[in-house]
C-alpha cells in the first residue's frame, strides 16, 4: 500500500515538472539573430568552439586549433571561440595565458552571462559545432585527441578545398 | 394425441388469460386518464387503448412518452452545471504550481556551469594536498583502482 502511494505521489510530482529540451542538434538551423550576433559568414565553414578556463581538455585543444588556423584558407574556414567563464576577468586571464605560446589566432566571443551556450546546450565541454549555410553539420562534444587532424578531415567532408 | 390435447389446453388457457387481460385493460383505461389528458398514450408493457372517442390520441413509444410527460409535469427543469476541471498550469512561471515545483525541484548543474565545482576548494579534501593524498591512498588500497575523483568524471573530459 505504501509503495503504491509513494509511486502515485512520485508520478504526480514528476508529471508537474516541466520538461525543456531545446538543445540545438545536428541539421538544425541557427536563427538569423544568432548568426548576426556571432558574425557568422554564410559563405564560410564556421567552427564554433565553446571553452572555459576550468576545462582541462580545452587547455590542450585550444593551442592545437590555434596552430592549425594559419595553415588553412581564411576565405573558406573560420573559427569562433566562445569563452563561457562566468567571471569576465578569469576568461580574459585565461586567453592572455596563451600569449606565451603565440596567442589565439581566432576570434573569441566572451559570454559571461552564458547566453550563447544556453542556446546550444552541449552535453559536454569542449563543444565544437561546424556551421555551414547557417546549419549545424557536425558536432563534437567532449575531449578529442589530435583535434587538428579531426578538424581537417571534418572540413574536407564539408567541401573545403585545400 | 396426448401432445395435441396438452397444446389445445394451453392455447385455451392463454386465450382466457388474454380475454381477462383485455377486460382489465378497459378498467385500467380509467387510470390512464391522466395520460389521456395530455393526449398521449404509450405502447409497451401497458395495453394500447383505442377508442372511437379518443381520436386525438397520438401513440408514441414509452421513451417518447416519458420525455413529453416530464416536460409537461416539470416545465422548469434544472440543468446540471458542467463540472469545471482545474488545469494545473506548469508552464506559466507566475502560477502557484510552477513556483511550488520550482521550490522542490533541485536545479540541474549543466556542463558549462561547473566552474565553481571545478575549483580546488570544492574537493572533499579541500585545499590541503596531504588530506587528498591520504584519501586517495585509502581509496586505491580498498578499491584497487584510481581515478574518477574529478568533478566532471563522466567522460566529458573536463578536469
Amino acid at each position: 500500500m505504501k509503495k503504491k502511494l509513494l509511486s502515485i505521489i512520485s508520478a504526480s510530482i514528476l508529471s508537474l515538472i516541466p520538461l525543456s529540451s531545446s538543445a540545438l542538434e545536428l541539421q538544425e538551423q541557427l536563427t538569423p539573430e544568432l548568426i548576426k550576433t556571432l558574425g557568422i559568414d554564410p559563405n564560410k565553414i564556421t567552427l564554433i568552439d565553446f571553452f572555459a578556463s576550468w576545462c582541462v581538455s580545452c587547455r590542450i585543444e585550444l593551442p592545437q586549433i590555434s596552430e592549425l588556423i594559419p595553415q588553412l584558407d581564411n576565405n573558406q574556414f573560420e573559427v569562433i571561440g566562445i569563452n563561457v567563464d562566468e567571471e569576465l576577468s578569469e576568461g580574459q586571464e585565461y586567453i592572455d595565458s596563451f600569449a606565451q605560446k603565440g596567442g589565439l589566432n581566432f576570434r573569441v566571443v566572451m559570454d559571461p552571462e552564458q547566453q550563447m551556450i544556453e542556446i546550444f546546450e552541449p552535453l559536454g565541454m569542449p563543444a565544437l559545432y561546424y556551421i555551414k549555410n547557417g546549419k549545424i553539420e557536425i558536432m563534437h562534444l567532449g575531449a578529442m585527441p589530435n583535434i587538428d587532424d579531426v578538424i581537417v578531415s571534418d572540413i574536407s567532408k564539408l567541401g573545403y578545398q585545400p | 394425441m396426448i401432445r395435441i390435447a396438452i397444446m389445445s389446453s394451453v392455447l385455451s388457457l392463454t386465450a382466457c388469460g388474454h380475454y381477462q387481460y383485455l377486460e382489465q385493460s378497459n378498467q385500467s383505461s380509467q387510470e390512464n386518464n391522466r395520460y389521456s389528458q395530455s393526449n398521449v398514450l404509450f405502447t409497451g408493457d401497458k395495453p394500447q387503448v383505442k377508442k372511437a372517442d379518443q381520436k386525438n390520441t397520438v401513440l408514441k413509444t414509452k421513451d417518447e412518452f416519458k420525455l413529453t410527460s416530464l416536460k409537461q409535469t416539470t416545465p422548469e427543469l434544472k440543468t446540471i452545471a458542467p463540472i469545471k476541471t482545474k488545469h494545473i498550469e506548469t508552464n506559466n512561471k507566475e502560477s502557484f504550481w510552477y513556483q511550488l515545483v520550482e521550490i522542490f525541484t533541485p536545479e540541474k548543474v549543466k556542463p558549462w556551469q561547473k566552474s565553481k565545482l571545478a575549483k580546488a576548494t570544492m574537493k572533499p579534501g579541500g585545499l590541503t594536498p596531504g588530506s587528498e593524498k591520504f584519501n586517495q591512498k585509502i581509496y586505491s588500497s580498498k578499491e584497487s583502482s584510481r581515478g574518477g575523483l574529478g568533478v566532471a568524471g563522466g567522460g566529458c573530459g573536463c578536469n
